[in-house]
Order: C-alpha cells, then structure tokens, then sequence
C-alpha cells in the first residue's frame, strides 16, 4: 500500500535587503512585498503620532514613495525597517508643521486633556483602553512608545527613526510608560 | 492601577494590534511607484523641430504685415544656403555630429515629462 507523505517546508521569508536589489534590478514585485510587509506598521506609526487617520494615510503613502523614490541611496547593510520607520515618521512631522498642530515648541512633560468621549466609548476593553492612553500622551511620548510596539526594545533603532539620543530615547520610554500606567489605573477607577 | 509592572505593560503592549489600513492604501501606493508609467523623453529631433517653429513664429509675427520683407528674408537665407561654403560647413557639422553618435555610450537625451502620461 502506498502512503503519501506530504512534508511541507516553510519557505525561508525574503529579506528586506533581497527585496530592496530586487527592486533596483527592476522586479516590481519586490517593493510590493515591501509594501505588504511594512504597510500595516507604517500606518500604525502614522495613526499614532498625527492622531488623524485622513492624514496618516496620507503619510503612510508619502513615506513609500518617497522610499521607493530615494530606494538607489539606501545602504544594503542598513536596517530597512529603521530606513522606512524615519521616513514615515519625518512625513508626520512635517505634515504636522504644515498644519500648525505642530509647533516646534517643547511638549511639557504630561500628558494631554483627558480623552474625549469617542475615546472612552472605544476603551471598553484592554486593547481600547491602552490605545487611548497612548493617543493621549504627549507627541515625543506617543512616538517612542510606538516604535517600542513595533520595532521592541532596539533602542538604538528607535534613536535613529528619531534622530535623537539613545539616553533620550530611553527617558522617554521610561516617562512614557509612567503615564501609560497612570492614565490605565485612572481608566480602570472610573465606572 | 498604578503598581502595573513593566513586564505587565510590555505585555500589553505586545498584545495591541496593529492599527488596520484603509483598503485602497496599498492600491494607492503602487499606483504611484511601481506601477507608475514613466514619463517619455522627447527625442532630439522633436524638440529640435518644436524649436525651431517656435523660433520661425517669434520672428514671423511681429513681420507679418512686410510680407515683401519676408520674402526678400527667405531669398536670402535659401541664397545663403545654396552658397558652396554653407554646403560644405553643413557637411562638416552633418558628419562630426554622426561621428559623435558612432562613439559608444555616447547617447544625449532630453527628459522633459509630458502632461497627462
């Protein structure tokens, strides 16, 4: 009697850098593997710090094309996720000067108004919960806090996406996680 | 609870889902990059033949009303033309410029994006 045996062999995930030569080389599919593979994170990240999803749509989009644009200067022994991360994440920030929700001041070190009530009517469970406390935290906060979620503790990562210190990286982190506790053990109090 | 740990948060954290992009973004990003037809360049010739109209018709119209001017211009110039110095130089230029576009690699062109490709 003949037994078949099927073996499946997980195929090996291409690397960022293989997508990125093949893109050079011409294959478009490289880059949309790139776009599948980054879309979700980069609209996360954009959702977080504009707190607009209109216009971190808007972001998210600006981010690929001017990666895919800007794809000849990328330095195959970077990280193409902290390459991306930073685009995206300067899309925001220049978005948010050109809309003047940015200042350019310092952000006092609290966090926001407490949240609405579209806010509190989504933070009816735990993942609610915590994404409103990360929506109302201060923009510096709400960034670090984000590329923490998504990129996990590479803090010299997060510093680069950011263009700030390692050690500021890790004061923010640490504040920022301070008032995520506060601003969940206020959230947990009300009725 | 202010006494929530940091393994706690990170936990949390972890768990948080991605936030869920509008259907047609990722349309709308390869439309814009990969499968974004490139702009055309103009050929040589074209650009040259759109040149030189312009360049006959900033010299045409304010001369319109001398009409004997124009053509007394244009005898001139076909005069000119026909002279066997012109000819020759004509010549000269003809055959540097082929033995230009002989040499390999050697392949000039103008990139001017066209509206509505």
């Amino acid at each position: 009697m003949a037994v078949e045996v099927h073996i499946e062999v997980e195929q090996p995930r291409t690397s960022d850098a293989e997508l990125v030569a093949r893109t050079l080389a011409g294959d478009p599919a490289g880059f949309t593997l790139l776009v599948e593979r980054y879309e979700r994170s980069l609209y996360t990240l954009a959702v977080r710090t504009m707190r607009d999803r209109e216009e971190a749509r808007d972001a998210t989009q600006e981010a690929f094309v001017k990666a895919y644009r800007s794809l000849h200067t990328f330095r195959p022994d970077a990280k193409f996720s902290t390459w991306i991360f930073s685009i995206c994440y300067h899309s925001c920030c220049d978005r948010l000067k050109r809309s003047r929700r940015y200042s350019g001041e310092e952000i006092p070190d609290r966090a926001d108004a407490a949240p609405g009530p579209e806010a509190q009517a989504i933070a009816n469970d735990d993942a609610g919960r915590l994404r409103a406390a990360i929506e109302s935290l201060p923009e510096k906060y709400r960034s670090v806090i984000t590329l923490y979620h998504l990129q996990g503790k590479q803090y010299d990562e997060i510093a680069s996406v950011l263009g700030v210190p390692l050690g500021t990286v890790k004061t923010h982190l640490f504040r920022a996680k301070e008032q995520l506790r506060q601003i969940l053990a206020a959230s947990e109090k009300q009725p | 609870m202010n006494d929530r740990t940091d393994d706690e948060l990170d936990r949390l954290l972890a768990a948080l889902p991605l936030e869920e992009p509008p259907a047609e973004l990722r349309t709308s990003i390869l439309a814009a990059t990969v499968q974004r037809v490139p702009a055309e360049p103009i050929d040589p010739w074209e650009a040259g033949a759109w040149g030189l109209l312009l360049a006959f018709a900033a010299w045409f119209i304010p001369h319109f009303s001398d009409l004997n001017g124009i053509i007394a211009t244009i005898d001139r110039v076909a005069f000119a033309l026909a002279q066997p110095t012109t000819l020759i130089w004509l010549t000269v230029g003809g055959a540097a410029a082929f033995a230009a576009s002989a040499i390999p690699d050697f392949s000039p062109r103008i990139h001017l994006a066209r509206k509505g490709r």
